[in-house]
């Protein structure tokens, strides 16, 4: 009973998602091979959202700042007409370079709004995602010249807002193919995710992720105990735009094109919501929430609109549904944490009166 | 009136508005024409922005949310549209609804939020954000009966766009129009946007608009002074829901389409940054504040148009726009924070 107590979120999903499953009268291949694409391409943002968390920052919206630098990179390997591993090798370097940057004014702006941290990353999003398109849109072709014409508007400026990004996708498709219902699927990514894990599960032990918990825990104890809190915040919040920035070049090398200005859009709340239905809070989150929840997440996402069609004979039904619930488990996980801390308080009252 | 200092982004938005105007007045706009559209911009939003007033002045905070009262207003216009009410009936009928829906709604939104002190503007926001998504599968089923409002096709489900052109479109933008030769000045539209900004003026001079100031300088106090503060945060936050109401419904007479679905999706963010260029606080806003910051941020995004056409990137209005408002929210955050530190000091 506990059990159940402690997972109701997930649990009430996965009850969700076998409705859904059920009237949306899909094969399970399908699903499967849907959920396995929607996995490789968005598990990593919902990695990313850990450490953020776990300091006590709330839910990082700003990792379309990592989604950025990825694609600023792709559109320059482009540029430069990179092709094949060194295109790869090119725009990973990239990306990082340029995300560990951003990644440090996000945290600064960050630490300059405490307590107000997550809606200050949804403005930081907004505010850096126009920033981007306007370069992109404006810029190129009348500021920046690119040796690479072909990507850019007929009318010279501005970059298409679809490019094919084959220099990538093309390495991915080599490494470790696999066929499934007659689509070719590959593991690399799988790879790259377990890799990333990895490194996660270590930071989360290491120097680093100790002191975010204490930082996270209480932020003036931390304070007097004599860790710089501002600095481990800004380290968290670095890692996890590196982490968006690793993630979105999967999606792009999954994919195979880059829609330069909405690729990034979204991708956010995406994320939020998985870590979210994956049980976690936003003061407490683990690696298995996000596995679990992307999971199920995705699978909700899959088959809530065909679903829709068969219960109500529209489409759009679904589509809302599945709209309705990425913001409303964002809603639902805060009052559920203000609550718990509320009670948390009162405890620590109670037992101080005795 | 204590603070009558310019802050940054009034200073920021009106060098950039003069910067706009030049340029377009170098392409060759008619001046007049942006005069008027000015102004009919001005009247249209800036209802909607009065709207955060009540909110702000109790200590909820900026209202993100405000899509729920939009989506109120909608609904109003809605019940009027499918009643075929024209003229003043579809108009004052869409805000009578319209309020009656959004003080309903406003309520449990209050219950919500009073739940969640400190934390309304991210809540909200994504309150906002998930209220949009049940309206929307409200839309695809209500039982309508005015086919003028349906798909063409199938017969279920209102349109995202209805044409209010020929129920209420533009009757309050066409009430005592004065032409002075080219210039031509809505102010029948004018004084509804004045009247209600005089209303709320003299709602914070009224005991309970005391009360409300009283709360957001200093909750614990008014809350050991035995007043209820939930209910006065109550009463804030549904003046703030019914008003957003009163708000879509000029908006919409005025644009002349009713935009449902995701129209109100984000209709938030350029709100709070209109009254925060117009300089209000985190916990203080006046009339004169939204509508000064209305006006700044209505007309550099207007003048922001043709001066875009003109570059031939025509999207960068837009974009000029979201940097505006997401830059503006984003200072107002960061700079509040100073105001909370010598609070902390006060206690």
């Amino acid at each position: 009973m506990k059990f159940v107590k402690n997972n109701i979120v997930p649990i009430a999903i996965f009850l969700l998602t076998v409705i859904a499953f059920y009237y949306s009268e899909m094969s399970l291949n399908y699903l499967s091979a849907e959920v396995y694409t929607r996995f490789i391409r968005n598990m990593l943002f919902t990695l990313a959202l850990i450490l953020p968390v776990t300091c006590g920052m709330g839910i990082n919206f700003a990792i379309i700042v990592g989604a950025i630098s990825a694609q600023m990179a792709v559109v320059f390997a482009l540029d430069l007409n990179l092709t094949g591993i060194l295109a790869l090798l090119f725009v990973v370097g990239v990306s990082a370079m340029l995300s560990v940057m951003f990644g440090f004014l996000v945290a600064l702006l960050l630490n300059k709004a405490r307590g107000n941290e997550m809606i200050v990353s949804i403005m930081i999003g907004q505010l850096s995602s126009v920033i981007y398109q306007f370069i992109f849109m404006v810029a190129y072709g009348t500021v920046i010249h690119p040796l690479n014409t072909d990507i850019l508007l007929e009318r010279g400026i501005g970059v298409r807002s679809m490019l094919d990004a084959k220099n990538i996708s093309e390495v991915f498709e080599k490494i470790l193919p696999f066929k499934f219902e007659g689509k070719t699927y590959t593991l690399f990514p799988v790879l790259i995710i377990l890799v990333f894990s990895l490194i996660l599960f270590y930071l989360q032990r290491a120097k680093i992720g100790v002191l975010a918990k204490a930082v996270g825990s209480n932020l003036s104890h931390a304070n007097t105990l004599g860790i710089k809190s501002n600095r481990v915040r800004s380290i968290c919040i670095i890692i996890s735009t590196v982490f968006a920035a690793m993630s979105q070049i999967i999606l792009i090398g999954d994919f195979g094109t880059i829609n330069v200005y909405t690729g990034h859009l979204g991708l956010d709340t995406f994320a939020a919501a998985a870590i979210l239905v994956g049980g976690a809070s936003i003061k407490e989150a683990r690696m298995r929430n996000c596995f679990v929840g992307v999971i199920l997440f995705h699978a909700l996402f899959i088959t809530s609109p065909m679903a829709g069609q068969n219960l109500f004979n529209n489409p759009s039904v679904g589509e809302y549904f599945r709209s309705f619930l990425a913001y409303g488990v964002i809603v639902i996980a805060i009052i559920m944490n203000l609550r718990k801390e509320k009670m948390e308080k009162e405890r620590i009252l109670r037992e101080t009166l005795k | 009136m204590k603070n009558k200092k310019i802050n940054p982004p009034q200073l920021i938005m009106a060098v950039y508005m003069l910067v706009l105007l030049i340029v377009t007045v170098m392409i060759d706009m008619n001046l007049a024409d942006i005069i008027n559209d000015a102004l009919i911009k001005w009247a249209m939003n800036g209802v909607i922005v009065l709207s955060l007033i009540p909110m702000i002045n109790v200590g909820a905070g900026r209202n993100f949310g405000m899509a729920v009262g939009l989506s109120a207003g909608l609904l109003g216009m809605v019940f009027a549209v499918n009643l075929r009410f024209t003229s003043w009936t579809g108009f004052f009928s869409s805000i009578a609804a319209g309020s009656l829906i959004a003080a309903v709604l406003g309520f449990f939104y209050a219950k919500i939020l009073n739940q969640l002190k400190m934390n309304e503007e991210i809540v909200g926001t994504f309150v906002g954000y998930s209220f949009i998504p049940i309206m929307n599968i409200f839309y695809t089923f209500v039982p309508v009966t005015n086919r003028q409002m349906l798909y063409p096709i199938g017969g279920q489900g209102l349109r995202p766009k209805v044409n209010l052109d020929i129920y209420f479109g533009q009757v309050l933008d066409n009430l005592w129009q004065i032409k002075i030769g080219k210039l031509v000045i809505p102010l029948g539209l004018l004084l509804f946007l004045w009247g209600t900004g005089i209303l709320l003026w003299a709602f914070s001079k009224t005991r309970t608009g005391m009360v409300f100031s009283a709360i957001a300088e200093n909750e614990r106090f008014v809350q050991i002074s035995g007043i209820s503060v939930n209910k006065y945060r109550t009463i804030g936050i549904v003046m703030s829901t019914v008003l957003a109401a009163f708000g879509v419904v000029v908006y919409s007479q005025s644009y002349g389409i009713l935009h449902l679905y995701d129209g109100p999706f984000m209709m938030s963010f350029p709100a709070v940054s209109a009254i925060v260029i117009g300089g209000a606080g985190k916990k203080k806003a006046t009339v004169v504040n939204a509508l000064a910051g209305t006006f700044l941020y209505q007309t550099t995004y207007l003048l922001s148009i043709p001066v875009a056409n003109a570059l031939l990137i025509p999207e960068m209005a837009e974009i000029l726009r979201t940097i505006v408002t997401s830059g503006i929210i984003l200072y107002a955050f960061i700079f509040e924070r100073k105001d909370k530190r010598h609070e902390v000091r006060e206690k």
